[in-house]
């Protein structure tokens, strides 16, 4: 087989490790646009979140595209950790002798934290979706796609804002690196597209850093308005299989 | 000793083809029945390792490195000439072989000049189609650039990388015969003797430089392809490793050494300045058509040149050359460079010699800017070297050693006489007489690698496989045992003197009186001053560490061996040879302004020494030179 | 000068090294790094002490012998200079010095300074060639090479196969090593016939000599001494692509089974 042939080889795994990064990257533009709905008000969020799951209602049902992209975002990760994982063995095994007097000439901050940025991302993910898209974790009131007020009532708490933040921090890192190392990688760079591909980069990681911690940064100073109770019953009651997930990944229907 | 040369009937032009016509082969299906060891992997060893195995011949190779690639033809820089006439400029296979000719001075023999004249093409096709980025002109075709006092365009180059490109190309087109199972490759040893039986090179005996084992191997013939031996002269271009032991063991055995005292002298170098200084870099020559040769005219003189007002300053050059100034040849402009620093006036003081190259009135005349795109990159290198910027003050420089244009007596076909026995690359003498010209010695490298050897070794082999002698033979156990006694003495003497001590004097000596200018008492001086080397290094010399291991003191002690021993001939072989030609310049042998007298009544021959064992003096044959296509004319620079 | 030298000995590939010091005195400027060991083998071997072995040749940074890092870094202090261009200068009055070999498991210590980097030439004879023989060959100018094109094959094939690059990865990947050859000759209209074949088989000698991956640090690159591209890994990544999800790969009988 000429695929498995090719994941074999330690550029195969890199592809696949680009791929799959580019794929959550993509996810991550999309998530921070969508979280921009924010400053649109209570209202814009709420029906955004609602919309995703009336998104091509009639051809995958109710939440249907919601979970394809949740599998797909799911099969990613893994796809990612996994060659990763393995990648690291390899490389590990490459050098049994270290150099007694460490030198560092090119390696950035970012690319020496992958592997420390990288997990406390995944982490930090489970997490995240625990507390906005299961709700099984309720540091602060919890109800069911009152988008706004779930993430108003949250970063209330100084240190839930503080820990997303600094998370968004090391996203922005992992970017950094990974981003440039995706174009390396697919085989996109070369002598004249270099510098605009690193421009890529750096770019959308410090946009996607500012665009997500604006929103608890912004919460927490007050500089948003407080969310309006309103009536439950506009929200159509969730049933089903979307309780019972626990580890989804790609379960961001909140922002 | 037979000096017959073997060289074809027929006009000039085609002698080549009448020798291929007449040629005897081996079969192809034969071919695998012969062993072919190749030692050295440069250039000329790589090519012809590479193209015996490519014909089937079953070849093992040996080099001192870690890998082919790090020959010292990797260092060549300038380009390879070749008589392709791209730029309609009137060049021909016969003017690149009477450029070469009358470049050494009439001292080479005419059939393999115009041989190598003739293969110059073959070699740019052969490596253009191995992948050899020559450079390009934006129309895609192989761009030229012009060299050392020819008056055509025919140099190929790779920036300043030529030799480096040519060894890859050669490299490679090795290691792919490894995939074939015809090549057997033998790194990081050292070859110590070869096994001559009835007459005849039969193999090898070598010492493996990591585990110190002494082994032998036979075959039906071996190549010598291990260059040159100004390394002799300890600071010199050359490698720090590069060494003349395979050929003077060789010589030892019984092969002829052709012309030992033709050396050439670069003289544009940067001058040793620390004591441990083991290696000189050379700055290209271009550097002269705008940089102006002078020193300051009050001896000792320590002001900051800047400072040294136009009436102190002595352009010797300019001044005794008044029609050539600073653009005299090689030889002459290295000599002067010597004569003034030897009067007193070294812009070192006592630190060493150099004198200055300005370029102070180029950058006034023309421009920084200018003199930098000309010269940046060397500039640029200068500084490196010695944290000092040309373009705020002069160059520091000096001539040095850089080719050896004498080497192993071959025939036509490039075998020594001793049969079996080749010798190609510039390990062999033939082609560059007295003098070599810039841009040709990778050139000789690849035709005798690529396009001679392979055909004429088939006129030895085609008979002598019959008799296969392996190294079961009592003569390579009693080879080797030789070898093994040679080492245990040297590493038992522990006495005061390192060989790099006894190297570096042998050096100063050589440089003294065997260098730019020979007089017939330096040389004496320095024959006496050599034996008394070689009894320090017989009596009192110290290598510590095993022998069972990787030493390189005693790989150095070993080699030095032979430096004093061939240090000694070349001594010899200029005090013998009255006249002055090309490199070779004998002071007492010189027209009133100072240019080279050939004396070509006495000395029209090629020198061939002859080893008559430790305790005699060497025999000396001559093999007459007869020019019949280019008779030698005055070579005048004016 | 004087200086404080810790330098890497090891008796051979099996033996446990350690790194020795040594101080030494009387350092000029203008030496170069290699002769200031020299100096300090000279002062060994006086003494009657076994020399500190070290690969070096041509000294002028062509050849590629040069084996040793300095303070952690491949051929030490200085862009585009091999350890035989260091000057002492580099340095000052009483500074430590850590000298220790490549390190890399695909480069074993063979003694004190010296490695193994025979991985390089397996993967040089993996596919690192054209076949061709010694022979006439069509006329060159017959088949024009574009001015750049010649310059980038020129850029890659520039390298000196010293192995810096996999001395300096924290992965000790030879990627930039394999790039710069299955570039050159991938570049050049020459090397098409082979470039599918070729750069599968050396990626996949590169990986059997036990080489990491690449992580896109850039290390290889900054420690280079002929300063050559990250970008030509690049342009393997993409010929490795190419050759083992697109190229057909055996041709021959399968065609007519479509």
């Amino acid at each position: 087989m000429r695929l498995l042939r090719f994941y074999r080889s330690a550029i195969g795994k890199k592809v696949v490790v680009a791929l799959s990064g580019g794929a959550l990257y993509l996810f991550l533009i999309g998530h921070m646009l969508g979280n921009m709905w924010v400053y649109g008000g209570q209202e814009d969020i709420d029906s955004y979140s609602h919309h995703l799951r009336t998104f091509m209602e009639d051809f995958f049902g109710y939440g249907g595209f919601l979970w394809i992209a949740r599998i797909g975002l799911l099969a990613a990760l893994l796809l990612h950790v996994v060659t990763i994982v393995l990648l690291v063995r390899q490389n590990r095994k490459a050098r049994p002798e270290q150099y007694r007097h460490k030198h560092r000439a090119a390696r950035t901050l970012a690319s020496m934290t992958m592997l420390i940025s990288g997990p406390l991302i995944l982490v930090y993910v489970v997490l995240h979706i625990l507390q906005f898209t299961t709700g099984t974790v309720q540091p602060t009131a919890y109800e069911e796609g009152a988008v706004y007020a779930n993430l108003w009532n949250a970063f209330q708490v100084w240190w839930i804002a503080l820990i997303y933040i600094v998370m968004m921090f090391f996203i922005c890192l992992h970017l950094y690196h990974g981003v440039w190392s995706m174009f390396q990688s697919l085989g996109i760079n070369n002598q004249d597209r270099n510098k605009m591909l690193r421009m890529i980069s750096t770019v959308s990681s410090i946009v996607i850093f500012v665009g997500f911690s604006s929103v608890p940064t912004m919460m927490w100073c007050d500089m948003l308005p407080p969310p309006t109770p309103k009536e439950s019953a506009q929200q159509p009651v969730v049933q089903g299989p979307d309780r019972l997930l626990v580890q989804s990944e790609g379960g961001h229907d909140e922002p | 000793m037979n000096l017959d040369a073997g060289i074809p009937e027929g006009p000039i032009e085609e002698k080549w083809s009448n020798y291929l016509e007449h040629v005897k082969l081996v079969g192809p299906n034969n071919r695998r029945k012969y062993d072919v060891i190749v030692v050295g992997t440069g250039l000329a060893g790589a090519a012809a390792a590479s193209s015996l195995a490519a014909q089937g011949y079953q070849v093992k190779t040996f080099c001192f490195q870690d890998s082919p690639r790090r020959a010292h033809s990797i260092a060549a820089q300038g380009g390879i000439n070749a008589a392709k006439n791209y730029r309609e400029d009137g060049d021909t296979t016969y003017r690149l072989f009477y450029d070469t000719q009358k470049g050494g001075d009439f001292r080479a023999r005419e059939a393999n000049v115009y041989r190598l004249a003739q293969l110059s093409t073959n070699i740019i096709d052969q490596a253009v189609a191995q992948g050899v980025p020559f450079a390009r002109e934006y129309g895609g075709m192989l761009a030229n650039r012009s060299f050392g006092g020819v008056l055509v365009s025919r140099t190929f180059y790779c920036r300043g990388q030529t030799g480096q490109q040519l060894l890859l190309g050669a490299y490679q087109a090795l290691q792919k015969e490894l995939n074939t199972g015809n090549l057997e490759m033998h790194p990081r040893t050292e070859l110590l003797d070869i096994v001559v039986i009835d007459g005849r090179a039969r193999g090898i005996v070598i010492r493996d430089l990591i585990t110190g084992e002494i082994r032998s191997h036979s075959a039906a013939a071996v190549v010598l392809a291990t260059g040159g031996y100004v390394s002799t002269y300890f600071h010199s271009t050359n490698a720090v490793n590069s060494n003349c032991t395979a050929i003077w063991r060789a010589h030892r055995r019984g092969a002829g050494f052709g012309n030992p005292c033709m050396v050439q002298i670069h003289p544009t170098c940067i001058p040793s300045t620390a004591d441990f200084q083991c290696k000189l870099t050379l700055m290209s020559e271009s550097l002269r058509n705008d940089g102006r040769c002078w020193v300051p005219r009050k001896k000792g003189d320590t002001r900051h040149p800047a400072q040294i007002p136009e009436e102190d300053r002595y352009y010797y050059l300019e001044e005794r050359y008044p029609s050539y100034g600073n653009l005299v040849p090689r030889d002459v402009a290295s000599r002067n460079a010597k004569y003034v620093c030897d009067d007193g006036y070294s812009v070192l003081g006592d630190q060493g010699r150099a004198v200055y190259l300005d370029f102070n009135d180029a950058i006034t005349r023309e421009g920084k800017k200018t003199i930098g795109e000309r010269y940046g990159n060397l500039f640029d290198m200068y500084e490196e070297i010695t944290d000092e910027s040309p373009y705020d003050g002069p160059m520091r420089i000096y001539p040095a050693l850089h080719y050896s244009m004498g080497g192993l007596w071959v025939d036509y076909s490039l075998m020594t006489n001793i049969p079996g026995l080749y010798a190609i690359g510039e390990a062999n003498f033939s082609d560059h007489g007295a003098n070599r010209l810039g841009a040709s010695s990778l050139m000789q490298c690849l035709a005798d690698g690529y396009f001679v050897l392979p055909q004429t070794i088939g006129n030895y082999l085609h008979d002598i496989y019959m008799d296969k002698v392996g190294t079961d033979h009592p003569a390579f156990k009693q080879h080797e045992d030789s070898v093994r006694d040679d080492i245990a003495r040297i590493m038992s003497i522990q006495g005061t003197r390192t060989p790099l001590s006894i190297h570096r004097e042998l050096g100063e000596l050589m440089w003294e009186h065997c260098g730019m200018a020979r007089t017939a008492e330096g040389l004496k001086t320095a024959l006496a001053g050599i034996e008394d080397l070689q009894e320090a290094y017989h009596k009192d010399l110290l290598v510590p560490g095993v022998a069972d291991g990787p030493n390189q003191v005693l790989e150095r002690a070993g080699r030095l061996a032979d430096y004093l021993e061939l240090g000694h001939l070349m001594c010899r072989d200029a005090l013998e040879r009255n006249e002055s030609c090309g490199c070779h310049f004998r002071e007492e042998y010189q027209t009133e302004d100072g240019e080279v007298m050939r004396d070509d009544e006495n000395f029209q021959h090629v020198a061939v020494w002859e080893w008559k064992g430790k305790e005699d003096a060497e025999e000396l044959h001559k093999e007459a030179l007869e020019p019949e296509a280019l008779p030698p004319m005055t070579r005048s620079y004016k | 000068m004087k200086l404080t030298l810790h330098i890497w000995r090891q008796a051979n590939a099996q033996a446990k090294g350690k790194l020795e010091r040594h101080e030494i005195d009387g350092i000029s400027e203008e030496m170069s790094f290699l002769e200031m060991l020299d100096l300090l083998n000279e002062k060994l071997v006086t003494e009657g002490k076994d020399a500190i072995t070290f690969d070096s040749d041509c000294r002028e940074g062509i050849c590629g012998a040069c084996s040793l890092a300095i303070n952690g870094r491949p051929h030490g202090p200085g862009q585009g200079c091999t350890t035989c261009q260091v000057r002492m200068r580099s340095f000052k009055d009483g500074d430590e010095i850590w000298v220790e070999p490549f390190r890399s498991g695909s480069f074993p210590v063979v003694k004190d300074l010296m490695v193994d980097r025979s991985a390089l030439d397996r993967i040089i004879q993996s596919g690192g060639h054209i076949n061709v023989h010694s022979g006439p060959k069509p006329e060159p100018n017959s088949i024009p090479v574009s001015h750049p094109v010649a310059e980038e094959a020129m850029d890659a094939s520039a390298c000196i196969g010293c192995g810096a690059c996999v001395a300096a990865c924290p992965n000790s990947a030879g990627m930039l090593f394999t790039s710069a050859k299955v570039s050159h000759l991938g570049l050049l209209p020459q090397g098409q016939p082979e470039r599918y074949s070729r750069v599968q088989s050396m990626v996949h000698q590169m990986e059997d000599e036990g080489m990491g991956g690449c992580t896109n640090h850039g290390e290889c690159q900054d420690a280079c001494p002929m300063e050559i591209s990250l970008a030509f890994i690049s342009r393997m990544n993409r010929d490795y692509m190419k050759a083992t999800l697109i190229e057909p790969d055996q041709r021959r009988g399968k065609l007519s089974n479509q």
